[in-house]
C-alpha cells in the first residue's frame, strides 16, 4: 500500500486528487483513496479491461471482486435525465486492506494525546474541515457529478445533500450535538468532554465501610472528599449503510465529536459522500489528531478475513450498525463482546384523521408527500404506509389524490427506480395484493410511484421502497396501534390536535418521533436517534 | 371429449414419449403445449375473477399469445395467499371461500357453516369435488392452491407419464422392475396408472417422513403414493393440521387451535426420537422379511433419521433395489443448510443405498409434476410445463438458459391460474444431457433475496423451533 501523509495546508484538495488520478473517472474506471489513520492509502493502477476480467468469472450479481491489492466494486451507470440502467457499469477501484492497520491497541497513547482534546479544539476542527470543503467546493461539486453517474436519486436530492453538508456542518451545530447529548446533572455535555467534572453529591460510604468503623480505627474508610465523572472517549467501528449519502458523514461527524479513533466502513452504493470528507480532513488538518486517529475504508460486508480481526474482543470498544437486519444480526452474533449500538432498519408511518376528508385532502396529501419523499422511501423515517381514517372509498379517494401528489414529484424529481423493486411492485400486483386498488403512475410503461389501497393485513417486509405508498384504512386512526411496533421509527399524524391525542400511546408503543404530517425529515443538532442520544452511547461514563 | 382435455391428453403422451428418451418430434410436444397454454388463458379469463383483473389491467382480452403472456401476464404465486389473514384469525370460511372462488375457474357454492378449522374447510371443500392443497413460508401465512378433483387425478396421470421412465430406469431387474418397463413400453400413461393402482410397487414397503395425511407440500404427495405400497410406515401417525401448523407459527386464537398445536408440537418435539424409533423399527421388520424400502422425505428429516440410528447405534443395510427420495428444500426455516453431498455419502455408507437409487424431486404446491434430478445434477422440465425465467423486474429473460427466478406456464393447471412466478432463484440450462434427456432443466436452487424460506424443509423443520 502506498501512503500520503497529506497536502499541508493552502494545497487544495483537487491537486492533489489530479496529482494522484484520484475520483475522477477515466475509460469508466474511477480510483478511490482510502484514509487510514490520516494517511492517504491510494489504489493501485487498474484499466477498464483489467477491471471488467477481475470480474468475468463473476456471477452477474457480483457487485465487488479482489485483486492483489486492490479491492473493485462496480455500479450500473444510470442514465439521466431517462434515470434508466444504461448496461454499462462504473468501476471504482480501492485498496487493499489490512485489518490490523485499523485496530488502535495504544490506548496510553489515546489517552495522553487525542482523549485529551477539548471540545474548542473539536469545534475548530469542523470549522477548519467546513472551511476548507468550501474553498473546494467546486472541487466537491464534481464529485457530486460523479455520484450522479451511478445514483438513483434524482439529480435534485444529491445537489441538496451537499447544500446541507455545507450549511449543517459548522461548529455551532457541534456544540448543541455534544452539550446536549452528553448533558448530565444540568452541566453541558462538554463540560464531561473535556476532562473530569466534580459531582456535587455527598456519596454514601457503602455499608462495608459502616461496618468496618467497628473492625478498624474510625476515620479511615470516609467517603471520598470529591466525586467526578468525565465522558471518556473510545475506540469506535461504524458499519453504515447506503441507503442515503448522509449515513457515513454522519457516522463520521459523531466518531469526531466523541474524539474516538474511529474507523468507519463505508458502504457500497455511497463511498464517495465518506472519502469527500476524508479528502477534506486530510487538506485541512493532516497532523491533527484526530485526522491521525481517523479511517474511512470499504471492505464486503461479511468478509471475514476483515471481520474477523475487527470483531474480536477488545479491537473496539463500540460497534454502530446501520443496516438491514440481517447486517445488524450479523455483526452482533460475530462481536457478542463488544458493545453494539445498532441503528435498526425502521419505517416511518403516517396517520391521517378524517378531518382530512372536509376540504383538507390536498392538503393532507401534499404533506405525507413530503414524508414519503425521504430518500424515495429508503431512509427510515419515510412513510411506507399510511392510515387514513375512513372507509374504502374515502381511503381511494386520498389514493387518488396523492398518487396526483406523487405524480407532480414525479415530474419534479424523476427517479429511477431499481428493476427489482419494480418487479416487486408487479409482484404485489399481480399477486397477494391483487385484490387491492392500485393508483400507479407510469413514464414509458414503468412504474415510477403509486398509492395502493389494502384492507387486510400488510407484510412490511414485502415493501419496495421505491415511492409506492400503502395506505389502509381504518373505522378510528386509533386501530392503527395494533400495527404499530418498535419497527416503526416515526409517525406523521394530521391533524395536529389528533397528534397531541395519540402521541403518549403511539410513542409507548415503539415509535422513536410523534411528528406532524409532513415533519418526518426534520432534525435539529442533538435530536435524538432511534430512541437514544447517540454521542451518550459513544462515550463510557466513568466516576474517578 | 372436450379440445381441451383432447389436447391434454396428446401432451400426456407426447411428455411420456420424451421421458423415455423418444422425442420424436420436439416441435409437435411445444406446439400442444402453448395451444393449452392459450386455450388456459381463455378459461381463465372468463372464469377466474382475479386473473380477468389483472388481464384487463395489462389491456389483455379473452385472447393472449404465449409470448404475451410470458410478458405481461405471469402472476406472482402469492396470487395463493391475496386473502385476508383476518378471515383465518376469526374463523371466517365464508369469506375464505369467497376468496378461493375468485381464483379458481367456477363459483363455490360450499356451505361454511359449522366450519371452525382450515382441515375442516379443506374437508368440506372435498365433498364439493374441490381438492385444495397447501403450503407455508417462514410466517406462517398459507398459500391455497384449488383443483377440481378430477384434474388432480389427471395431474397425478401426467406425473406418471413423466417420472415412470426415470423411477424405473433405478428400480432393479426384479419382478418389479421388469413388469412396469415392459408395461410403460405398451400403456398410455393412464393404463400405467390404472396398473400401478392395481399393482402397487410389488416387494416395496415405504417409510414416509411425514404424516400419516396432510395437504401440504411433500404431504400431499406421500397421502398419494402410499396406496402403491404392500405397508406405508409414517414417522408421525396423526394427520397434519393446517390450523395446528398455523397457530405453531403465529400464535393460536382459539383454545381448539392451541390444542392442535400442542398435539403437533408433542408429536413433533417431545415424541420425536420415540417416533423415528418405530419407523426405525419398521424398517427393519421390512427389510427383514426381504422387502425393499422407499424412504420418502426433506433432507433435514433423512438427517434426523440418521442421527437417531447413529445414537441408537442401528444403521439399518437395506434390501438391494430401495430407494429414497429427497424433497422440500435443503435449508431449513432456521438457516441450517443440509449438505447433498453429504447426505448421499451417508444413505450410501450406512443404509447401503446406492447412489443411483437416490432421488431428488422438485416441485411446489402449484405445479402439478415433479421434477426428477438426474444423475447429471439436472431436474429435467418435462414438455408438460413452459419454464419461464425472469429477472428482478419480472421480466421474462430471453432463451431457457441462464439465472433468474423460476417461472413456468403449466397447462395441467386447469382449475387456477398456472402461470407463475415462484420466490425460487434458479439455474436453467438447454439442450442434451448426458441422461438422454433434451430441453430445459434447473442445476440450482435457491430463493430470491427477501422472499421468505419455503418447502418441507422449511416449515416442518421449524415446528420444534
Amino acid at each position: 500500500m502506498r501512503g500520503y501523509h497529506g497536502f499541508g495546508r493552502g494545497i487544495i484538495m483537487e491537486k492533489v486528487c489530479r496529482e494522484h488520478g484520484l475520483l475522477a473517472e477515466q475509460d469508466a474506471v474511477v480510483r478511490v483513496p482510502f484514509l487510514v489513520k490520516g494517511r492517504l492509502v491510494m489504489p493501485p493502477a487498474i484499466s477498464l479491461k483489467e477491471a471488467e476480467s477481475a470480474f468475468s468469472g463473476a456471477g452477474g450479481d457480483t457487485l465487488v471482486v479482489k485483486t492483489a491489492g486492490a479491492q473493485i466494486l462496480r455500479e450500473p451507470v444510470i442514465e439521466r435525465p431517462a434515470m434508466r440502467c444504461s448496461g454499462e457499469y462504473l468501476y471504482q477501484v480501492m485498496p487493499g486492506l489490512d485489518p490490523c492497520e485499523l485496530v488502535e491497541t495504544d490506548t496510553g497513547g489515546l489517552s495522553g494525546g487525542l482523549y485529551q482534546l477539548k471540545t474548542d479544539e473539536i469545534l475548530s476542527y469542523i470549522d477548519r474541515i467546513t472551511e476548507t470543503m468550501q474553498i473546494n467546493a467546486r472541487f466537491l461539486t464534481g464529485i457530486v457529478d460523479l455520484m450522479r453517474r451511478t445514483s438513483q436519486y434524482p439529480d435534485c436530492f444529491l445537489d441538496n445533500w451537499l447544500a446541507s453538508a455545507f450549511s449543517s456542518l459548522n461548529s455551532s451545530s457541534a456544540r448543541q450535538m455534544i452539550d446536549s447529548e452528553l448533558a448530565y446533572r444540568g452541566l453541558p455535555g462538554s463540560r464531561y468532554l473535556d476532562g473530569w467534572v466534580e459531582v456535587s453529591q455527598i456519596a454514601d460510604t457503602g455499608w462495608l465501610a459502616a461496618q468496618a468503623w467497628s473492625m478498624f480505627p474510625a476515620g479511615r474508610f470516609a467517603a471520598p472528599a470529591k466525586l467526578r465523572v468525565r465522558a471518556m472517549p473510545v475506540r469506535q467501528l461504524h458499519i453504515t449503510a447506503g441507503n442515503a449519502p448522509d449515513v457515513a458523514p454522519v457516522s463520521l461527524l459523531r466518531a469526531v465529536l466523541t474524539k474516538s479513533a474511529a474507523v468507519i466502513k463505508l458502504p457500497y452504493g455511497a463511498v464517495l459522500p465518506g472519502i469527500m470528507f476524508a479528502l477534506a480532513a486530510v487538506a485541512a488538518a493532516p497532523e491533527h489528531p484526530i485526522t491521525r486517529n481517523l479511517s474511512l475504508v470499504y471492505w464486503r460486508g461479511g468478509d471475514q478475513t476483515i471481520e474477523g480481526e475487527l470483531f474480536k474482543p477488545g479491537a473496539f470498544d463500540r460497534i454502530v450498525v446501520w443496516g438491514s437486519p440481517r447486517a445488524v444480526a450479523s455483526v452482533q452474533s460475530r462481536a457478542p463482546f463488544t458493545r453494539t449500538v445498532c441503528l435498526n432498519p425502521r419505517y416511518g408511518i403516517s396517520l391521517i384523521g378524517r378531518e382530512a376528508f372536509y376540504g383538507k385532502l390536498e392538503d393532507a396529501a401534499a404533506r405525507a408527500s413530503l414524508d414519503v419523499m425521504i430518500y424515495n422511501q429508503k431512509a427510515c423515517t419515510s412513510s411506507l404506509v399510511q392510515y387514513f381514517e375512513g372507509t374504502r372509498e374515502q381511503a381511494c379517494d386520498y389514493a387518488r389524490v396523492l398518487g396526483a401528489v406523487l405524480k407532480k414529484w414525479d415530474e419534479a424529481a424523476p427517479d429511477f427506480t431499481d428493476p427489482a423493486a419494480s418487479g416487486r411492485v408487479k409482484r404485489m400486483r399481480r399477486g397477494r395484493y391483487v385484490a387491492a386498488d392500485w393508483h400507479t403512475n407510469t413514464r414509458q410503461g414503468e412504474f415510477t410511484s403509486g398509492v395502493v389501497v389494502i384492507t387486510g393485513g400488510f407484510d412490511i417486509t414485502e415493501h419496495p421502497m421505491c415511492r409506492l405508498v400503502v395506505v389502509k384504512p381504518v373505522a378510528r386512526l386509533e386501530d392503527a396501534l395494533v400495527d404499530i411496533d418498535q419497527f416503526v421509527s416515526t409517525a406523521g399524524v394530521y391533524p395536529e390536535e389528533r397528534r397531541i391525542q395519540l402521541r403518549d400511546r403511539i410513542a409507548s408503543r415503539g415509535v422513536s418521533a410523534v411528528v406532524p404530517l409532513g415533519h418526518c425529515e426534520f432534525v435539529y443538532p442533538g435530536i435524538p436517534h432511534d430512541g437514544m442520544l447517540v454521542l451518550n452511547q459513544l462515550v463510557e461514563w466513568k466516576t474517578g | 371429449m372436450n379440445r381441451l382435455t383432447e389436447t391434454c391428453q396428446k401432451l400426456m403422451s407426447a411428455s411420456s414419449k420424451w421421458a423415455s428418451g423418444k422425442q420424436e418430434a420436439p416441435g409437435e410436444a411445444r406446439d400442444l403445449r402453448r395451444r393449452l397454454i392459450e386455450l388456459n388463458h381463455t378459461r381463465y379469463f372468463e372464469n377466474i375473477p382475479l386473473y380477468r383483473k389483472i388481464a384487463l389491467e395489462q389491456g389483455f382480452g379473452r385472447s393472449a399469445s404465449v409470448d404475451a403472456i410470458r410478458q405481461h401476464l405471469m402472476l406472482d404465486a402469492g396470487i395463493f395467499k391475496s386473502y385476508e389473514q383476518g378471515w383465518l384469525d376469526a374463523g371466517d370460511y365464508e369469506s375464505m371461500t369467497g376468496w378461493l372462488s375468485e381464483i379458481f375457474s367456477r363459483r363455490i357454492n360450499t356451505d361454511p357453516s359449522g366450519i371452525d378449522s382450515i382441515d375442516g374447510w379443506i374437508e368440506r371443500l372435498g365433498q364439493d369435488d374441490i381438492h385444495v392443497v397447501y403450503s407455508s413460508g417462514t410466517s406462517g401465512t398459507f398459500s391455497f392452491v384449488p383443483r377440481n378433483r378430477q384434474n388432480w387425478q389427471t395431474a397425478r396421470t401426467a406425473n406418471i407419464a413423466c417420472l415412470a421412465p426415470g423411477i424405473l430406469d433405478r428400480l432393479p431387474d426384479g419382478f418389479a422392475g421388469r413388469l412396469f418397463r415392459s408395461a410403460f413400453e405398451s400403456k398410455s400413461p393412464r393404463e400405467m396408472v390404472e396398473m400401478l393402482g392395481k399393482r402397487g410397487l410389488p416387494g416395496y414397503d415405504a417409510a414416509f417422513l411425514g404424516f400419516r395425511q396432510g395437504r401440504m407440500g411433500n404431504q400431499a404427495l406421500m397421502e398419494e403414493l402410499s396406496p402403491l405400497f404392500g405397508r406405508a410406515y409414517f414417522l408421525y401417525e396423526i394427520p397434519v393440521s393446517g390450523s395446528g401448523l398455523r397457530a405453531l407459527r403465529r400464535g393460536a386464537g382459539t383454545s381448539e387451535e392451541r390444542l392442535m398445536a400442542a398435539r403437533l408440537r408433542r408429536e413433533v418435539v417431545e415424541r420425536k426420537t420415540e417416533n423415528y424409533i418405530r419407523l426405525i423399527d419398521s424398517i427393519e421388520a421390512s427389510t427383514r422379511q426381504g422387502r425393499k424400502i422407499l424412504i420418502f422425505g426433506a433432507p433435514f428429516q433423512f438427517n434426523e433419521l440418521l442421527e437417531v440410528m447413529r445414537e441408537q447405534n442401528r444403521f439399518v443395510p437395506l434390501n438391494r433395489g430401495s430407494l429414497a427420495l429427497v424433497g422440500g428444500g435443503w435449508k431449513s426455516f432456521t438457516g441450517e443448510a443440509v449438505s447433498r453431498q453429504s447426505l448421499v455419502e451417508t444413505l450410501a455408507g450406512k443404509l447401503g443405498l446406492e447412489s443411483e437409487r437416490i432421488m431428488e424431486g422438485y416441485s411446489m404446491t402449484e405445479i402439478n409434476l415433479l421434477m426428477l434430478r438426474c444423475r447429471h445434477g439436472r431436474f429435467h422440465i418435462p414438455p408438460m410445463i413452459e419454464p419461464v425465467l425472469v429477472d428482478a423486474g419480472l421480466n421474462p429473460i430471453k432463451g431457457e438458459e441462464g439465472e433468474g427466478a423460476f417461472g413456468f406456464m403449466d397447462p395441467l393447471a386447469l382449475d387456477y391460474p398456472g402461470f407463475i412466478v415462484s420466490g425460487d432463484r434458479v439455474e436453467m440450462v438447454n439442450g442434451e444431457c448426458e441422461c438422454g434427456l433434451t430441453g430445459p432443466a434447473v442445476t440450482r436452487i435457491g430463493r430470491i433475496p427477501g422472499s421468505e424460506a419455503k418447502g418441507c424443509g422449511g416449515i416442518m423443520g421449524s415446528v420444534g423451533v
